[in-house]
């Protein structure tokens, strides 16, 4: 087997070429890591209860790479694809919680879930769907949601990964979020508020 | 929804948020006036999109709580280009990476402070002053901070970079070597001291902010960085203030003012759990932690790891203390206070008993206290040596007195008995006198007085008196003459009896030394010689006596030397015939005896252990005794009771006259004999001196060593 670094070399080589397939096996290594890595990483101490998502990221990332920079191009895309990994890791494990709830608990990741129910307000197999629904809609907001709430990705980034502009992956994230607040919240359905009561939006972007 | 009906939403969408923001109204009313129903859609998607921005939906990505920089391919500070960036870790403050500052040729540490921390302006500035403050502080145990900036918005420090670990993760390592422990913070302390008397105040003092390089040497880290707590009490969430909690000082907690004696308790704190391995307060939520800040006490060190001795336990409560002004009063006190400890001084947490002082102070000065204990130990030496010498010189001279008075008495009973065995041959000869027992037998007491003044005068013996008595007891003659006791009954009076028991037996040529008597005639002390009288056919007839007084003639043969004493014991007779049974001895002869002073009753009866019976008497009173009486050590002499001069304590040694009852004793001052000679006093007090001498020799320079000492610390 190839070292993981070459291997990721490689396939990032191969993604700069437009190969679907490389992203998907790119995802796939990244996801493997993360997985294990996010089982082991058990909040040392409650003392010094410091270890975050980020550094989850960091360290896979480190790991991969061996502390080795890479181009802002190939990071992207790595990124990109550990945003993906990590979304599949929270959702498996969130899933898994929902089927056994008695089974084994990933510190960690019942953090993470527990952080985007308190701030958001959503459940995240609910927010899952809905992503789902929005993918079968319009696959690039997908991914820029993707990229962004479970990449940390800036929009530039963001718009390496997808090739297109930043003004495209940003008004993409002002209408999928939208629509994702929509359907989570059942707000703004209403047809009635809207009449004198003109979203500032509409003002100041 | 289908995707196509979404696509030409987005994109009456995407139109609007392309005209300036004043104009999309207009332009939504406008452009979409011709389908009211898109219109209606897209105004819909821009209120949930602005109900979504104003929510702050998903604004925050999952897990990236704290938007850090990912990638810092351009990072510049100043003139400065860095290379060979990575990322070393994560903490509260931010995420660390190391680099390579190419233009100072040297690695540092990238620091990026977490926005959560510096979510105000307000918070903005105060970062700023204090990192002005911070890179002002140049201290061997502090991380130097170079220079702090801002890259893409975030705030960073450059600093010195440590190589080694936080502290954080070597607790464990400090649990078994408490003094390590102490020596530790004795340096941490120092230089949070230095940065108070910069006016820098750390506020998050905790292990995770100490580093050790690979020396192991500790450099504090994050002065100033913590933010105040009081402000943002509600927002504390992340485990970094969780991490800090448990190091926060009560006024932290309670949002007061903070001091130099609030990093005192965080210094304290961080010993306490390198000590026992766990923070002093630690709850099973931030709150929880926070109520035992405030309201509990630490659990006493030494319950958790009994290493620890009382002294550390008590510098680290003390830090502890609730109360601010019983802590120590600023970081430099606790320094100074650990050092102390260390070199086993006393402490101001704990102030020593009086046994502990000299036990330090000995172990302090090991070659003082080892001269002093050694002084002692000559000393002690010199005079257990001194008093065993004069013991043994003591018990040599006692014993040589026991012998020396046993011996002289023994001697002088020998001559004693020789002078009573010429006596006796004395009245011996004169019962072989046969007219005696004639005279006797026919009852003659006129012839009987002739013969006796005869046998009495022709004698060279200084005989006192002499006397015949029959049979019966009845006195025949008397010489000198005495006619007021012819006739009279003696029957019970011992020489008689004990002259009678040896005539009925038969046994004839043998005399009888008799108990002591007061004589009628005279009323003076003394004892008699007598004999049986036998006619041919061995018939007793009666008894031939004489006195003897101990004045004239047994006084002669005594020793008389300066140190010792001679006297002479005998037993008793009775004074009446009704008297009898009672046997007493008295001292017959004594130097201290003056005219007119009675015998003296000797009461150590059991002492002689000898009770002649003139009856039963086996052996010849006259032979040589077999009894051996012990010498004494602490004889009272029972004549100090008439002269006082005897009084005090004696050696005696006792010798048997004979089987006579009588003995003599020799006896001799104890203070005299065993009083120890001028010689050996001299050896003594020279050694005594020498080693004295040794003594103060040693002690004088322990003193000069001791003010020598004192002089420097002084300096």
């Amino acid at each position: 087997m190839e070292e993981p670094q070459e291997q990721i070399t490689l396939l990032l080589a191969q993604i700069a070429e437009g190969s679907v397939t490389a992203k998907e096996k790119l995802i796939e290594l990244v996801y493997d890591k993360l997985h294990r890595m996010a089982g082991t990483m058990m909040p040392r101490e409650r003392s010094n209860h410091t270890l975050q998502p980020t550094a989850l990221v960091h360290e896979a990332y480190f790991k991969l790479f061996v502390g080795k920079p890479l181009q802002a191009t190939n990071r992207a895309y790595f990124f990109g694809a550990a945003a993906n990994a990590m979304r599949q890791v929270l959702i498996d494990y969130a899933r898994k919680l929902a089927a056994r709830p008695e089974g084994k608990r990933v510190p960690l990741l019942d953090g993470i879930l527990d952080t985007v129910k308190s701030t958001y307000g959503t459940d995240m197999l609910d927010l899952n769907n809905a992503l789902e629904e929005l993918k079968r809609m319009h696959k690039r907001q997908w991914e820029v949601v993707t990229f962004r709430f479970f990449g940390g990705l800036q929009w530039s980034e963001i718009a390496t990964c997808l090739d297109v502009s930043t003004s495209t992956v940003e008004k993409d994230w002002q209408a999928a979020r939208g629509w994702l607040y929509r359907s989570l919240k059942g707000k703004g359905n209403d047809a009635g508020t809207m009449d004198g009561n003109k979203p500032s939006i509409l003002v100041s972007a | 929804m289908t995707p196509e009906r979404w696509t030409e939403i987005n994109q009456a969408f995407s139109s609007v948020l392309d005209q300036e923001p004043g104009d999309r109204g207009k332009y939504l009313d406008q452009a979409f006036a011709h389908d009211a129903a898109l219109q209606e859609e897209v105004a819909r998607l821009l209120r949930d999109a602005q109900a979504a921005e104003s929510e702050g939906f998903l604004r925050e990505p999952a897990w990236v709580i704290d938007d850090i920089p990912l990638f810092l391919p351009d990072f510049r500070s100043g003139d400065s280009e860095f290379s060979g960036i990575e990322y070393i870790g994560q903490g509260g403050m931010g995420v660390v990476y190391k680099a390579y500052q190419k233009n100072f040729d040297r690695w540092i540490a990238l620091k990026f402070i977490s926005p959560s921390h510096l979510s105000s302006s307000a918070d903005l500035e105060r970062f700023r002053a204090e990192a002005q403050s911070m890179a002002r502080l140049r201290h061997p145990n502090i991380v130097t901070v170079h220079e702090t900036g801002e890259y893409e918005g975030r705030s960073y420090f450059i600093m010195e970079l440590i190589d080694g670990k936080s502290l954080n993760e070597r607790v464990k390592d400090f649990v078994d070597r408490p003094r390590d422990a102490a020596a530790l913070m004795e340096t941490v302390a120092l230089a949070v001291h230095h940065a108070h008397q910069r006016r820098v105040l750390h506020n998050d003092l905790k292990p995770a902010n100490i580093l050790l390089d690979e020396e192991g040497q500790p450099h504090v880290t994050d002065f100033g960085l913590a933010r105040r707590f009081g402000e943002d009490a509600s927002s504390s969430a992340t485990g970094a203030i969780e991490g800090t909690a448990s190091y926060m000082s009560p006024e932290q907690t309670e949002g007061k003012e903070i001091t130099t004696t609030s990093d005192v308790y965080g210094l304290g704190a961080i010993l306490y759990t390198l000590l026992t391995g766990t923070p002093p307060f630690r709850g099973e939520t931030i709150q929880g932690t926070l109520q035992l800040v405030r309201n509990e006490i630490p659990k006493p060190l030494r319950l958790l790891n009994p290493k620890v001795d009382n002294t550390l336990e008590a510098i680290c409560l003390k830090c502890l203390n609730k109360d601010k002004s019983q802590r120590y009063v600023s970081a430099s006190a606790l320094a100074h206070d650990l050092a102390r400890y260390l070199s086993g001084d006393e402490t101001v947490a704990r102030p020593r008993t009086r046994r502990e002082r000299v036990v330090a102070w000995c172990r302090r000065n090991k070659v003082e206290a080892g001269l002093v204990t050694a002084v002692i130990a000559i000393w002690i030496f010199a005079v257990v040596m001194a008093l065993s010498v004069a013991q043994a010189r003591k018990a040599d001279l006692l014993q040589a007195t026991l012998n020396g008075v046993s011996f002289a008495a023994k001697d002088l009973a020998t001559t004693t008995l020789l002078q009573l065995r010429s006596l006796g041959r004395s009245v011996d000869i004169a019962t072989a006198d046969g007219r005696l027992a004639v005279l006797l037998a026919k009852d003659d007491r006129n012839g009987l007085q002739r013969i006796l003044f005869d046998i009495c005068e022709g004698q060279p013996i200084p005989f006192k008196t002499c006397y015949i008595i029959n049979r019966d007891g009845i006195m025949m003659a008397h010489a000198p003459r005495a006619d007021n006791v012819i006739g009279g009954d003696f029957s019970w009076r011992n020489h008689f009896q004990g002259a009678k028991a040896l005539g009925i037996k038969g046994v004839g040529g043998s005399v009888y030394i008799s108990r002591v008597y007061r004589g009628r005639s005279d009323d003076i002390y003394k004892f008699a010689v007598s004999a049986p009288i036998l006619d041919r056919q061995k018939n007793f007839l009666g008894t031939i006596a004489t006195s003897v007084t101990t004045d004239a003639s047994m006084g002669s043969v005594f020793l008389h030397e300066d140190n010792r004493k001679v006297a002479l014991i005998a037993p008793t007779d009775i004074n009446n015939p009704e008297e009898h049974g009672i046997d007493k001895y008295v001292v017959l002869y004594h130097p201290g005896y003056r005219k007119g002073i009675d015998p003296v009753e000797f009461p150590y009866i059991n002492k002689i252990e000898m009770k002649p019976d003139p009856v039963n008497n086996q052996q010849s009173q006259l032979s040589d005794s077999k009894l051996q009486i012990s010498p004494d050590d602490n004889y009272m002499d029972p004549v100090s009771s008439v002269a006082k001069e005897y009084a005090g304590r004696w050696i005696a040694g006792f010798a048997p006259v004979g089987n006579t009852g009588f003995v003599v004793v020799v006896q001799q001052r104890f203070k005299d004999a065993v009083s120890l000679e001028s010689s050996t006093l001299w050896d003594l007090a020279l050694w005594s001196a020498l080693a004295s001498l040794v003594a103060v020799a040693i002690l004088v320079m322990v003193l000069w060593r001791w003010a020598r000492s004192r002089r420097l610390a002084s300096e």
